[in-house]
């Protein structure tokens, strides 16, 4: 399709999407405020420590390791899923997202238990490469599924191996999703701090922690979170870099080019079940028993009230968190979809701020906005769930994106030809069709926000207990026999959002079968 | 459909959230009526039943915010004057120092309950519970005997590679805090130096370190005397492959640190903040602490947990705890050796 | 009354106009091709039409209704076009019944105007199917039928039948002209295909470079063309460079010329005499040229010949072959020639 130059912005939408970009900048905007409210030399102070630009560098190698790591797993997996007769597909798929759902600190946790002496960057990439490659693996599935398989066949033809015919043409067209999932990882392992505090590695996001823990020295740890944003920055860069201009409409020509099944020998099948089932048992079956077994270890007894409101409060603000984040990110991917420029680009930037930072400086940064602009809101339900959304609205920002690409923009024109207001021509279109995109988006806010930590201790109502912080009440204490079962009532939890996304993706991929493409990646 | 039915979801959800939030908690707080806000660096796991205890005793409910104590006193600088928290219990003293410009000073009549050196020299706040720094050490790789009783012995050869530290940890910083006041600057830097240059191994928390010890990661863990206590109450004492060994009663070491409580400004005079602190240095709270959490109580009169070392006889190095929160040079030493 | 009318129209995406001062014309119940390659600025000046695209200057008048201009702006939805995207622009999400239903204002008439559009274009039996389950031809008939729910006042089809195969476009290409000119409709096609704008339009508009280069009836466009690139962008053409002798006359290599022009010419004037393939004739006697390849269509042969100065030249066979390669043949000219003089060659009107 002969791509015509983007039309000039609307600028209804245009302001919309830069309003909920800087409500997803608020932390940026706090950490300018305690960077430039201080002075020159406490920031060159900070600067000049040669363990600021060390830690630094540890926590990108972290990040870049475990980016490639999660590629390495993710691939096979796709390629066993989409081209090899394997029983039970479904399932198998379900088993490679559903690690999705445990929160790395409790990974993290359930192998030290079983294996006391891991530590270190190796045992930390290990633990967040089993917990994050579901952010790669699904957008590659959704891609190899999608992807014009008459292309390699044209690469065989043209004298290629199968490998080769397909590096040169299939996996060519999914290193845009890749890369965007890559991202994704890549942001949350530079924020991470649970693992790398239990693998006792230094990284960024642990000296900035220590750095507001002991001193409350609010400038260099906030000379230290503007660093983590200028890491954020490159791997932004990278993955727009990768993504350039090829996620556009891609009309879904049907039948004919869809992917046939190989056929394999028996010895690619059984390699590809053992594949499966070994990278299910290493990223669920072994911290899910882990804890079974530390749970019975455990001698105060369980107080199911407790433990039914902790998972009640955490789906509903977990929730309504995921609304809002589908909300602020409805506009800004409305607007990056259609419009690519540089004033796109940059809002686009803006929103990425939340996945980047340290829960803790989000939380601090909502505590400085909301005590000093809307006290009426502070520590109330709300202030919660918002915070969910900055902190997530990322996620929920690319899967909306990549279903609006990949709806056809002409639909929308044929709506407004027949009578339609911008707006309702846009929802009985491209809005319709997205709409399973979108909501995957919310689900993966929603599952991501179960897990979330920091600036749920520091937002929510007195008295409100989700259950992470049922689970850090325990764990701070060491009783980690008590913690268990909210360890396990938390995955249990999260695993019904990560499952209805894996359900979402096989039911617009195989039964919807038209234009909506669901990705989970930014 | 799939989509449908979480349209659907949404809907049902939004419906019962205001109804949710209201069984779960209780808010608009000010402070008038009888309750009292309270930011809580204890966790609730360990003293949310006192709390239960004190509004039985007194009616005066308790809204209690749990979190890290650093945290919260992050939390709290950050709100200023407009902070809801009326009482600050914290984990350890270092944190209260870092708040001391937004607590008010406490009655005589509270601060005169425990001895000088477990309070703020200004009265800002005062300590309620004590905890010994003690040695954890592997028993089956390491007798008695043979664990140092002075710091200076820890960056022995011997010991390469086989020392647990959290130096994040509040309790160790206001140990090295200690040291510098005991030892002087010079001796305390060289000694982190032979330290790290001994690869000492880092933890985040003192109980993982225990946890460490106890798997046999490293043969000795510098940690608080009562992260053992409780493991043992939890796994049972026959199970404990780590044991503790108290340190020579003049060694930096030895410091007792105390858990504390302070009231924030606008609080001073509001007979339940006042009470809720009275209640917390009563003997039966006091002893509560003793016996559920092994911390050493520090009001005179009450007793501390059976098979625990007098909290006379561990003394600790000559220093004024106020002398603890300056932090900010320990941190830099910290820095500077890359232990943070 | 025109049913539409663009003057002076130039529009763009921020930056250069893509279209440039476009001066158009369409009758009520007329079908206008507009023709050109891709690249030329035909979607644009549809999307300006449409409304999709705010013009920089000039004014769109729609059956006299001013829709755009320097103080009016109609949003598209208020327009009363019926849009036929290419490949057809079908909501996946809806039944073919759903898909014409869309535009048209509940009521109770509704159902029987989608029997009725259903039944012009032949497609009742499949009121409930899903757009992918229509052929590509079928899918164009359902936009068709979607376009006219609404009864508009003129439709535009952009590039309808690009993704159609060769033999099932003539079909369709007819069956809409004929669906069209039934419903007395004004229609806009637009277009790369020379002879789908030949064979359906009443009048075509030749576009290139984000201008008009010609616009007139078919047969004039294709005959007497105003410029080479219009002339090239109907079908293959010969170049003859020539001066004018007299009033229809043009001295060439191959002598005197007969042509028609456009405006008087001096005499004396140099310049270029068009002629298409179909204007020479093999004869017994005349210029003698070699063949120098054929291309064969089954019920006639484009031959090129060499003549004797070097210049090539396109001959259309009607008898088929009857020549083969590295025979000389002779060339007759016919009368059906255009002058174009070198100071015009360009073509701009």
């Amino acid at each position: 399709m002969p791509s015509s130059p983007a039309p000039r912005t609307p600028r209804l939408l245009f302001w919309g999407a830069a309003a909920a970009a800087s409500i997803a900048a608020i932390p940026l905007l706090y950490l300018v405020i305690r960077i430039t409210g201080s002075g020159i030399d406490s920031i060159l102070e900070v600067l000049s420590r040669g363990r600021t630009w060390e830690t630094a560098g540890t926590s990108l190698g972290l990040a870049f390791t475990v980016i490639i790591a999660s590629l390495a797993i993710s691939y096979p997996t796709a390629l066993i899923l989409t081209r090899v007769h394997v029983p039970f597909p479904r399932s198998f798929f379900t088993l490679a997202v559903l690690p999705l759902a445990i929160p790395s600190y409790v990974a993290a946790y359930a192998w030290l238990a079983q294996f006391p002496a891991m530590s270190g960057f190796w045992a930390a990439a290990l633990i967040l490469t089993l917990v994050s490659f579901p952010y790669t693996f699904l957008p590659i599935i959704v891609s190899l599924r999608t992807s014009d398989h008459s292309l390699e066949q044209v690469a065989r033809s043209l004298g290629r191996t199968p490998i080769t015919a397909f590096l040169a043409t299939s996996f060519r067209q999914s290193t845009p999703a890749a890369a965007a999932g890559s991202l994704l990882i890549g942001l949350y392992v530079l924020s991470d701090f649970g693992v790398v505090a239990l693998f006792r590695v230094d990284t960024f996001t642990r000296v900035i922690y220590s750095t507001y823990r002991a001193s409350f020295d609010k400038t260099s740890a906030a000379v230290l979170a503007g660093i983590l944003v200028l890491l954020a920055i490159i791997l932004i860069s990278l993955e727009r870099k990768a993504r350039g201009r090829t996620l556009r409409y891609r009309p879904d020509r049907g039948v004919a080019n869809s992917l046939s099944r190989l056929t394999s020998t028996r010895g690619i099948r059984s390699a590809s079940v053992a594949w499966l089932t070994g990278l299910a048992t290493t990223s669920l079956l072994i911290p899910t028993a882990s804890l079974f077994i530390l749970m019975s270890e455990g001698t105060r007894a369980l107080d199911w009230g407790e433990l039914t409101t902790a998972v009640i409060n955490t789906v509903v603000v977990s929730f309504v968190g995921a609304v809002i984040a589908v909300g602020l990110a409805l506009p800004i991917a409305a607007l990056t979809s259609r419009f690519r420029n540089r004033k796109s680009a940059a809002i686009e930037s803006l929103s990425y701020s939340g996945l980047a930072l340290p829960g803790v400086v989000i939380g601090l940064s909502l505590v400085f906005l909301s005590i000093n602009v809307f006290p009426a809101i502070y520590q109330s339900f709300f202030l919660l769930a918002f915070a969910y959304a900055v902190l997530f609205l990322p996620k929920s920002l690319g899967a909306s994106r990549s279903a609006f690409e990949s709806t056809p923009p002409v639909l929308e024109q044929v709506a407004r030809s027949l009578g339609k207001k911008p707006m309702s021509a846009w929802m009985f279109t491209t809005g319709r069709l997205s709409l399973t995109g979108v909501a995957a988006g919310g689900l993966l806010v929603m599952l991501t926000s179960m897990k979330e930590l920091p600036a749920t201790l520091m937002l929510r109502p007195t008295g409100f207990e989700t259950l992470a912080t049922e689970l850090w009440n325990r764990t701070e204490l060491a009783a980690y026999g008590a913690a268990v079962p909210y360890a396990l009532a938390l995955i249990a939890v999260a695993a019904i959002p990560a499952f209805l996304l894996s359900k979402a993706i096989l039911v617009t991929k195989s039964e919807e079968k038209r234009p909506t493409e669901i990705s989970i990646s930014a | 459909m799939f989509a449908r039915k979480i349209a659907l979801l949404t809907v049902v959800s939004v419906l019962t959230a205001p109804l949710l939030v209201a069984c779960s908690s209780d808010s608009g707080s000010n402070g008038s009526s009888e309750e009292i806000t309270l930011y809580s660096g204890r966790g609730e796991y360990l003293v949310g039943s006192l709390f239960d205890q004190f509004t039985e005793e007194t009616g005066i409910k308790v809204n209690a915010r749990y979190g890290g104590s650093a945290e919260l006193a992050a939390q709290m600088l950050e709100e200023g004057d407009k902070s809801p928290a009326q009482v600050y219990l914290s984990q350890d003293s270092g944190a209260l120092g870092t708040v001391e410009g937004i607590l008010a000073t406490l009655p005589t009549s509270i601060v005169n309950l425990i001895p000088e050196s477990y309070r703020a020299a200004n009265d800002t706040w005062i300590g309620v519970t004590g905890r010994a720094r003690v040695i954890a050490y592997d028993s089956e790789t390491v007798t008695e005997g043979e664990v140092p009783t002075s710091v200076f012995d820890l960056t022995d050869e011997k010991w390469r590679g086989q020392v647990g530290i959290a130096p994040a940890n509040a309790s160790f910083q206001s140990f090295i805090t200690a040291m510098r006041i005991a030892e002087g600057e010079e001796a305390t830097r060289n000694w982190l130096e032979d330290l790290v240059a001994n690869d000492v191994q880092k933890y985040e928390k003192n109980g993982l370190i225990l946890d460490a010890v106890d798997s046999g990661q490293v043969e000795l863990g510098l940690i608080n005397h009562y992260y053992w206590f409780r493991k043992a109450a939890e796994v049972g004492e026959d199970s404990m492959r780590a044991q503790i060994s108290f340190a020579d009663p003049k060694d930096p070491l030895s410091l007792i640190n105390v858990s504390g409580v302070g009231l924030l400004k606008k609080s001073q005079e509001n007979p339940n903040a006042i009470a809720f602190v009275k209640w917390l240095m009563s003997k039966e709270t006091q002893e509560w602490f003793a016996n559920t959490t092994y911390e050493y109580p520090l009001l005179p009169a009450a007793e501390a947990a059976e098979g625990l070392p007098a909290l006379d006889s561990l003394l600790g190095p000559d220093i004024d705890l106020a002398q603890l929160s300056d932090l900010p040079a320990t941190l830099k030493l910290l820095q500077d050796v890359g232990l943070i | 009354m025109k049913a539409i009318e663009v003057s002076g129209v130039s529009a763009g995406y921020g930056g250069e106009p893509v279209i440039k001062e476009i001066d158009l014309a369409v009758d009520s119940q007329q079908l206008l091709a507009i023709l050109g390659r891709s690249g030329s600025g035909k979607s644009t000046l549809v999307k300006t039409i449409t409304g999709f695209i705010r013009p920089l200057c000039g004014k769109i008048f729609l059956d006299g209704v001013q829709v755009a201009g320097p103080e009016v702006f109609v949003p598209p939805e208020l327009r009363n076009i019926g849009l036929v995207p290419q490949e057809g622009g079908l909501f996946p999400h809806l039944s073919v019944a759903q898909n014409v239903e869309f535009g048209i204002r509940k009521d109770a008439g509704k159902d029987l105007r989608v029997q009725e559009l259903l039944e012009l274009v032949d497609l009742r039996e499949l009121a409930r199917a899903r757009p992918q389950e229509l052929s590509g031809g079928q899918q164009q008939r359902v936009s068709l039928a979607r376009a006219l729910a609404r009864r508009p006042s003129v439709i535009l089809l952009d590039e309808p039948f690009n993704a159609l195969d060769a033999t099932l476009r003539d079909h369709v290409r007819a069956d809409i002209a004929e669906i069209l000119s039934h419903t007395s409709t004004t229609a806009i096609l637009v277009t790369h295909d020379q002879d789908e704008a030949l064979s359906t339009a009443h009048s075509i508009a030749l576009m290139d470079l984000g201008r008009i280069l010609a616009f007139g009836s078919p047969q004039s466009l294709y005959q007497s063309p105003n410029s080479i690139p219009a002339a090239k962008l109907l079908g293959p053409i010969n170049e003859i460079p020539g001066t004018v002798a007299s009033e229809h006359i043009a001295d060439t290599e191959f002598g005197e010329m007969t042509f028609d022009t456009h405006e008087l010419t001096e005499v004396g004037t140099r310049g270029t005499v068009l002629t298409r393939p179909e204007s020479i004739d093999f004869g017994n006697q005349g210029t003698s040229a070699l063949v120098e390849s054929i291309r064969f269509h089954g019920h006639q042969a484009m031959v090129t010949v060499i003549t004797q100065s070097g210049l090539r030249l396109k001959v259309r066979d009607e008898q088929s072959v009857t020549s083969h390669i590295g025979d000389t043949v002779q060339l007759v000219f016919n009368d059906v020639n255009t002058f174009i003089p070198a100071s015009q060659a360009s073509g701009r009107l």
